[in-house]
Protein backbone atom coordinates (compact mmCIF):
# COMPACT_ATOMS: atom_id res chain seq x y z
CA UNK A 1 0.00 0.00 0.00
CA UNK A 2 1.32 3.12 -1.16
CA UNK A 3 1.19 6.61 1.18
CA UNK A 4 0.47 8.84 -1.20
CA UNK A 5 -2.09 9.31 -4.46
CA UNK A 6 -1.55 12.35 -6.81
CA UNK A 7 -4.40 12.76 -9.49
CA UNK A 8 -3.36 14.58 -12.26
CA UNK A 9 -6.68 15.78 -14.01
CA UNK A 10 -5.26 19.54 -15.82
CA UNK A 11 -4.10 19.65 -19.45
CA UNK A 12 -0.11 20.42 -19.21
CA UNK A 13 0.73 23.96 -20.54
CA UNK A 14 -2.17 26.31 -19.94
CA UNK A 15 -2.15 26.69 -16.00
CA UNK A 16 0.61 25.64 -13.45
CA UNK A 17 -1.16 22.77 -12.20
CA UNK A 18 1.22 20.56 -13.97
CA UNK A 19 4.01 21.27 -12.58
CA UNK A 20 2.95 22.05 -9.24
CA UNK A 21 1.56 18.75 -8.95
CA UNK A 22 4.72 16.99 -10.25
CA UNK A 23 6.64 19.24 -7.65
CA UNK A 24 4.49 17.34 -5.15
CA UNK A 25 5.16 13.99 -6.40
CA UNK A 26 9.10 14.69 -6.48
CA UNK A 27 9.35 16.57 -2.66
CA UNK A 28 6.78 13.16 -1.49
CA UNK A 29 8.98 10.72 -3.12
CA UNK A 30 12.61 12.79 -1.48
CA UNK A 31 10.56 12.62 2.20
CA UNK A 32 10.85 8.70 1.49
CA UNK A 33 6.84 8.20 1.11
CA UNK A 34 5.77 5.85 -1.69
CA UNK A 35 3.80 7.92 -4.37
CA UNK A 36 1.74 6.88 -6.80
CA UNK A 37 0.49 8.88 -9.79
CA UNK A 38 -2.75 9.06 -11.40
CA UNK A 39 -3.83 10.61 -14.85
CA UNK A 40 -7.23 11.31 -16.06
CA UNK A 41 -9.84 13.17 -17.72
CA UNK A 42 -7.69 16.04 -19.33
CA UNK A 43 -4.71 15.01 -17.33
CA UNK A 44 -4.04 12.53 -20.11
CA UNK A 45 -2.94 15.13 -21.99
CA UNK A 46 0.23 15.83 -20.04
CA UNK A 47 1.02 12.19 -21.50
CA UNK A 48 1.23 13.55 -24.65
CA UNK A 49 4.51 13.23 -27.20
CA UNK A 50 6.44 15.93 -28.89
CA UNK A 51 5.15 18.76 -26.71
CA UNK A 52 6.94 21.60 -27.54
CA UNK A 53 6.28 23.98 -24.65
CA UNK A 54 9.18 25.69 -25.60
CA UNK A 55 6.84 27.38 -29.07
CA UNK A 56 4.85 28.99 -26.06
CA UNK A 57 8.18 30.55 -24.26
CA UNK A 58 7.07 28.02 -21.30
CA UNK A 59 9.50 25.09 -19.62
CA UNK A 60 7.14 22.33 -19.49
CA UNK A 61 7.22 19.20 -17.56
CA UNK A 62 8.69 16.38 -19.59
CA UNK A 63 12.30 16.47 -17.82
CA UNK A 64 10.40 16.20 -14.76
CA UNK A 65 8.31 13.61 -16.00
CA UNK A 66 11.20 11.51 -17.15
CA UNK A 67 12.77 12.03 -13.66
CA UNK A 68 9.97 10.13 -11.81
CA UNK A 69 11.73 7.00 -12.20
CA UNK A 70 14.96 8.32 -10.44
CA UNK A 71 12.99 9.22 -7.46
CA UNK A 72 11.48 5.65 -7.40
CA UNK A 73 7.76 6.70 -8.65
CA UNK A 74 7.06 3.95 -11.07
CA UNK A 75 3.36 3.10 -9.83
CA UNK A 76 1.88 5.33 -12.54
CA UNK A 77 -1.72 4.78 -13.91
CA UNK A 78 -3.67 5.93 -16.45
CA UNK A 79 -7.19 6.36 -16.72
CA UNK A 80 -7.97 4.15 -20.07
CA UNK A 81 -11.35 5.40 -20.83
CA UNK A 82 -9.93 8.96 -20.55
CA UNK A 83 -7.53 8.30 -22.95
CA UNK A 84 -10.29 6.50 -25.35
CA UNK A 85 -12.18 9.72 -25.29
CA UNK A 86 -9.21 12.01 -26.30
CA UNK A 87 -8.36 9.91 -28.94
CA UNK A 88 -5.43 8.48 -27.35
CA UNK A 89 -3.14 4.91 -27.15
CA UNK A 90 -1.21 4.26 -23.98
CA UNK A 91 1.46 2.35 -25.84
CA UNK A 92 1.98 6.09 -27.36
CA UNK A 93 2.62 8.19 -24.28
CA UNK A 94 5.81 10.09 -23.11
CA UNK A 95 5.99 7.83 -19.94
CA UNK A 96 5.49 4.00 -18.53
CA UNK A 97 1.93 4.24 -17.63
CA UNK A 98 -0.02 0.83 -16.20
CA UNK A 99 -4.23 1.18 -17.92
CA UNK A 100 -6.00 1.33 -15.25
CA UNK A 101 -10.28 0.81 -15.87
CA UNK A 102 -13.18 3.03 -14.58
CA UNK A 103 -14.28 -0.64 -12.34
CA UNK A 104 -11.12 -0.28 -10.58
CA UNK A 105 -10.57 3.46 -9.71
CA UNK A 106 -12.56 3.50 -6.78
CA UNK A 107 -9.77 0.55 -4.72
CA UNK A 108 -7.22 2.59 -5.81
CA UNK A 109 -7.88 5.79 -4.12
CA UNK A 110 -9.03 3.36 -1.32
CA UNK A 111 -5.49 2.15 -1.15
CA UNK A 112 -3.93 5.44 -0.32
CA UNK A 113 -3.45 7.34 2.85
CA UNK A 114 -3.22 10.39 1.21
CA UNK A 115 -5.07 11.32 -2.00
CA UNK A 116 -4.15 14.80 -3.50
CA UNK A 117 -6.06 16.16 -6.23
CA UNK A 118 -5.03 18.15 -8.97
CA UNK B 1 -8.23 15.20 15.96
CA UNK B 2 -5.25 17.09 14.57
CA UNK B 3 -6.27 19.05 11.49
CA UNK B 4 -4.49 20.84 8.56
CA UNK B 5 -5.71 22.63 5.88
CA UNK B 6 -4.07 23.82 2.50
CA UNK B 7 -5.36 26.19 0.18
CA UNK B 8 -4.84 26.39 -3.47
CA UNK B 9 -7.38 29.01 -4.49
CA UNK B 10 -6.19 32.86 -4.82
CA UNK B 11 -8.07 35.40 -2.21
CA UNK B 12 -10.72 37.75 -3.79
CA UNK B 13 -10.59 35.63 -6.87
CA UNK B 14 -11.85 32.40 -5.23
CA UNK B 15 -14.15 31.13 -2.78
CA UNK B 16 -11.36 28.66 -1.63
CA UNK B 17 -9.79 30.84 1.49
CA UNK B 18 -13.76 31.76 2.72
CA UNK B 19 -14.28 28.23 2.47
CA UNK B 20 -11.15 27.28 4.35
CA UNK B 21 -11.23 29.90 6.70
CA UNK B 22 -14.55 29.17 8.01
CA UNK B 23 -14.11 25.54 7.80
CA UNK B 24 -11.14 26.02 10.47
CA UNK B 25 -12.96 27.81 12.76
CA UNK B 26 -15.29 25.57 12.85
CA UNK B 27 -12.30 22.81 13.20
CA UNK B 28 -11.45 25.01 16.28
CA UNK B 29 -14.81 25.16 17.50
CA UNK B 30 -15.22 21.24 18.09
CA UNK B 31 -12.43 21.43 20.02
CA UNK B 32 -9.95 20.11 17.32
CA UNK B 33 -6.58 21.19 16.96
CA UNK B 34 -5.32 22.32 13.66
CA UNK B 35 -1.27 21.98 13.28
CA UNK B 36 -0.69 23.69 10.31
CA UNK B 37 -2.49 25.87 7.42
CA UNK B 38 -0.45 25.19 3.91
CA UNK B 39 -0.56 27.99 1.52
CA UNK B 40 0.55 26.49 -1.94
CA UNK B 41 -0.72 27.58 -6.06
CA UNK B 42 -2.46 30.89 -6.24
CA UNK B 43 -3.10 30.47 -1.92
CA UNK B 44 0.51 31.75 -1.47
CA UNK B 45 -1.48 35.18 -1.80
CA UNK B 46 -2.81 35.19 1.55
CA UNK B 47 0.14 35.64 2.62
CA UNK B 48 0.96 38.84 1.44
CA UNK B 49 0.88 42.00 3.41
CA UNK B 50 0.10 44.07 0.82
CA UNK B 51 -3.09 42.89 0.61
CA UNK B 52 -5.47 46.66 1.21
CA UNK B 53 -8.82 45.28 0.89
CA UNK B 54 -11.95 48.20 0.87
CA UNK B 55 -12.91 48.95 4.38
CA UNK B 56 -16.31 46.86 4.35
CA UNK B 57 -14.44 43.33 3.22
CA UNK B 58 -12.53 41.49 4.98
CA UNK B 59 -8.42 41.31 5.38
CA UNK B 60 -8.00 37.66 4.64
CA UNK B 61 -4.06 37.90 5.24
CA UNK B 62 -4.99 39.14 8.81
CA UNK B 63 -8.05 37.01 9.24
CA UNK B 64 -5.76 33.88 9.36
CA UNK B 65 -2.85 35.68 11.04
CA UNK B 66 -5.56 36.54 14.20
CA UNK B 67 -7.16 33.20 14.01
CA UNK B 68 -3.40 31.30 13.92
CA UNK B 69 -1.96 33.50 16.62
CA UNK B 70 -5.06 32.77 18.89
CA UNK B 71 -4.91 29.03 18.37
CA UNK B 72 -1.17 28.33 17.66
CA UNK B 73 -1.80 27.30 14.28
CA UNK B 74 1.52 27.40 11.67
CA UNK B 75 0.74 29.68 8.97
CA UNK B 76 3.08 28.20 5.79
CA UNK B 77 3.67 29.58 2.35
CA UNK B 78 5.39 27.31 -0.25
CA UNK B 79 8.61 29.05 -0.82
CA UNK B 80 9.02 28.15 -4.24
CA UNK B 81 5.53 28.88 -5.38
CA UNK B 82 5.53 32.08 -3.23
CA UNK B 83 8.98 33.68 -5.19
CA UNK B 84 7.71 32.70 -8.20
CA UNK B 85 4.78 34.70 -7.95
CA UNK B 86 6.22 37.63 -5.89
CA UNK B 87 5.91 37.06 -2.68
CA UNK B 88 9.05 37.31 -0.23
CA UNK B 89 10.29 37.55 3.16
CA UNK B 90 13.57 39.43 4.40
CA UNK B 91 15.62 36.57 3.08
CA UNK B 92 14.72 35.84 -0.17
CA UNK B 93 14.57 39.65 -1.14
CA UNK B 94 17.60 39.84 -0.17
CA UNK B 95 19.18 36.52 -2.10
CA UNK B 96 17.02 38.14 -5.62
CA UNK B 97 18.55 41.92 -4.68
CA UNK B 98 14.84 42.98 -4.39
CA UNK B 99 13.47 46.20 -3.33
CA UNK B 100 11.73 44.86 -0.46
CA UNK B 101 9.75 41.92 0.86
CA UNK B 102 5.92 41.47 1.53
CA UNK B 103 4.99 38.62 3.78
CA UNK B 104 2.80 38.96 6.37
CA UNK B 105 3.86 38.71 9.74
CA UNK B 106 2.99 35.50 11.34
CA UNK B 107 3.42 33.71 7.91
CA UNK B 108 6.84 31.52 7.01
CA UNK B 109 7.64 30.55 3.91
CA UNK B 110 8.96 26.94 3.73
CA UNK B 111 9.20 23.97 1.16
CA UNK B 112 6.56 21.87 0.32
CA UNK B 113 7.86 18.87 1.78
CA UNK B 114 5.61 20.57 4.97
CA UNK B 115 2.40 19.46 3.01
CA UNK B 116 3.72 15.92 2.37
CA UNK B 117 4.23 16.10 6.78
CA UNK B 118 0.93 18.07 7.46
CA UNK B 119 -0.77 14.66 5.27
CA UNK B 120 1.18 12.01 7.06
CA UNK B 121 1.36 13.46 10.69
CA UNK B 122 -2.53 14.68 10.98
CA UNK B 123 -5.25 12.70 11.35
CA UNK B 124 -7.05 14.57 8.67
CA UNK B 125 -5.60 17.13 5.71
CA UNK B 126 -8.35 19.08 3.98
CA UNK B 127 -7.76 20.90 0.73
CA UNK B 128 -9.43 24.17 -0.63
CA UNK B 129 -8.97 24.82 -4.65
CA UNK B 130 -10.07 27.31 -6.71
CA UNK C 1 -14.41 5.73 3.44
CA UNK C 2 -13.20 8.74 1.95
CA UNK C 3 -15.40 12.13 1.88
CA UNK C 4 -15.06 13.56 -1.44
CA UNK C 5 -15.95 17.65 -1.87
CA UNK C 6 -16.99 19.40 -5.21
CA UNK C 7 -16.70 23.19 -6.12
CA UNK C 8 -18.11 23.09 -9.49
CA UNK C 9 -20.99 23.27 -11.02
CA UNK C 10 -22.14 19.87 -12.60
CA UNK C 11 -23.87 22.04 -15.62
CA UNK C 12 -20.46 23.40 -16.78
CA UNK C 13 -17.76 21.04 -15.45
CA UNK C 14 -16.92 17.54 -15.38
CA UNK C 15 -15.59 17.63 -12.24
CA UNK C 16 -18.41 16.21 -10.21
CA UNK C 17 -19.02 13.15 -12.82
CA UNK C 18 -14.87 12.57 -12.74
CA UNK C 19 -15.30 12.26 -8.90
CA UNK C 20 -18.16 9.52 -8.96
CA UNK C 21 -16.10 7.54 -11.37
CA UNK C 22 -13.59 7.17 -8.58
CA UNK C 23 -16.03 7.34 -5.75
CA UNK C 24 -16.81 3.15 -3.68
CA UNK C 25 -20.27 2.60 -2.08
CA UNK C 26 -18.95 3.83 1.57
CA UNK C 27 -18.13 7.13 0.02
CA UNK C 28 -19.68 10.57 0.91
CA UNK C 29 -19.65 13.48 -1.51
CA UNK C 30 -20.21 16.83 -0.15
CA UNK C 31 -21.15 19.90 -2.51
CA UNK C 32 -19.88 22.86 -1.80
CA UNK C 33 -19.16 26.67 -2.68
CA UNK C 34 -20.51 26.20 -7.06
CA UNK C 35 -21.17 22.66 -6.68
CA UNK C 36 -24.25 23.17 -4.87
CA UNK C 37 -25.70 23.49 -7.73
CA UNK C 38 -25.42 19.77 -7.98
CA UNK C 39 -27.97 19.33 -5.47
CA UNK C 40 -30.80 20.85 -7.99
CA UNK C 41 -33.63 18.03 -8.91
CA UNK C 42 -32.87 18.74 -12.68
CA UNK C 43 -28.87 17.92 -12.24
CA UNK C 44 -28.40 14.20 -13.09
CA UNK C 45 -24.75 13.48 -12.02
CA UNK C 46 -23.37 9.85 -13.10
CA UNK C 47 -23.73 8.33 -9.57
CA UNK C 48 -21.84 4.76 -10.45
CA UNK C 49 -21.64 3.33 -7.11
CA UNK C 50 -24.19 4.26 -4.28
CA UNK C 51 -22.46 7.21 -2.33
CA UNK C 52 -24.29 9.56 0.99
CA UNK C 53 -24.76 13.06 -0.88
CA UNK C 54 -24.56 16.08 1.37
CA UNK C 55 -24.71 19.95 0.58
CA UNK C 56 -23.12 22.66 2.19
CA UNK C 57 -25.96 24.92 3.73
CA UNK C 58 -23.84 28.30 3.53
CA UNK C 59 -23.15 27.55 0.26
CA UNK C 60 -26.71 27.06 -0.88
CA UNK C 61 -28.18 30.16 0.91
CA UNK C 62 -25.49 32.25 -0.70
CA UNK C 63 -26.91 31.71 -3.97
CA UNK C 64 -30.32 32.08 -3.10
CA UNK C 65 -31.45 28.28 -3.38
CA UNK C 66 -33.38 26.68 -0.53
CA UNK C 67 -33.57 23.09 1.33
CA UNK C 68 -36.55 22.62 -0.74
CA UNK C 69 -35.04 22.47 -4.40
CA UNK C 70 -32.62 19.68 -3.65
CA UNK C 71 -32.88 16.44 -5.09
CA UNK C 72 -33.91 13.84 -2.60
CA UNK C 73 -31.79 12.16 -0.88
CA UNK C 74 -29.28 14.79 -0.44
CA UNK C 75 -28.58 15.98 3.33
CA UNK C 76 -28.13 19.50 4.11
CA UNK C 77 -25.06 20.15 6.46
CA UNK C 78 -23.48 23.52 7.99
CA UNK C 79 -19.95 24.20 8.78
CA UNK C 80 -20.29 21.87 11.73
CA UNK C 81 -21.94 19.39 10.01
CA UNK C 82 -19.20 19.65 7.44
CA UNK C 83 -16.22 18.98 10.52
CA UNK C 84 -18.44 16.24 11.78
CA UNK C 85 -18.09 14.43 8.21
CA UNK C 86 -15.00 14.92 8.23
CA UNK C 87 -14.35 13.12 11.52
CA UNK C 88 -16.54 10.12 10.42
CA UNK C 89 -14.84 9.42 7.00
CA UNK C 90 -11.04 8.33 7.07
CA UNK C 91 -9.47 11.07 4.42
CA UNK C 92 -10.89 13.68 2.73
CA UNK C 93 -10.28 13.92 -1.20
CA UNK C 94 -10.85 17.84 -2.63
CA UNK C 95 -12.47 17.86 -6.52
CA UNK C 96 -11.89 21.24 -7.70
Amino acid sequence: MSDILIIFRKPPVGTSWAREALDLALVGAAFGQKVSLLFMGDGVFQLAQNQQPDAVGQKGTQAMMQALSMYDIDDIYVHNDSLDTRGMAADQLNIDCQPITSKALPGLLQQHKQVFNF
Amino acid sequence: MKYSIAVYGGPYSHQATHTAFHFAQAVLDKGHEIQRVFFYHDGIYNGSALVAPPQDEANLPQQWQQLAEKNGVELVVCIAAAVRRGLLDENEAKRYSKPGSNLEQGYQLSGLGQLVDAGLECDRLVSFGP
Amino acid sequence: MILHTVNKSVFNCNTLNECLLTTARNDGVLLLEDGVYGALETAHPTEIHEVSWYVLKEDLLARGLSEGQCREGITVVDYAGFVELTEQYKSVCSWF
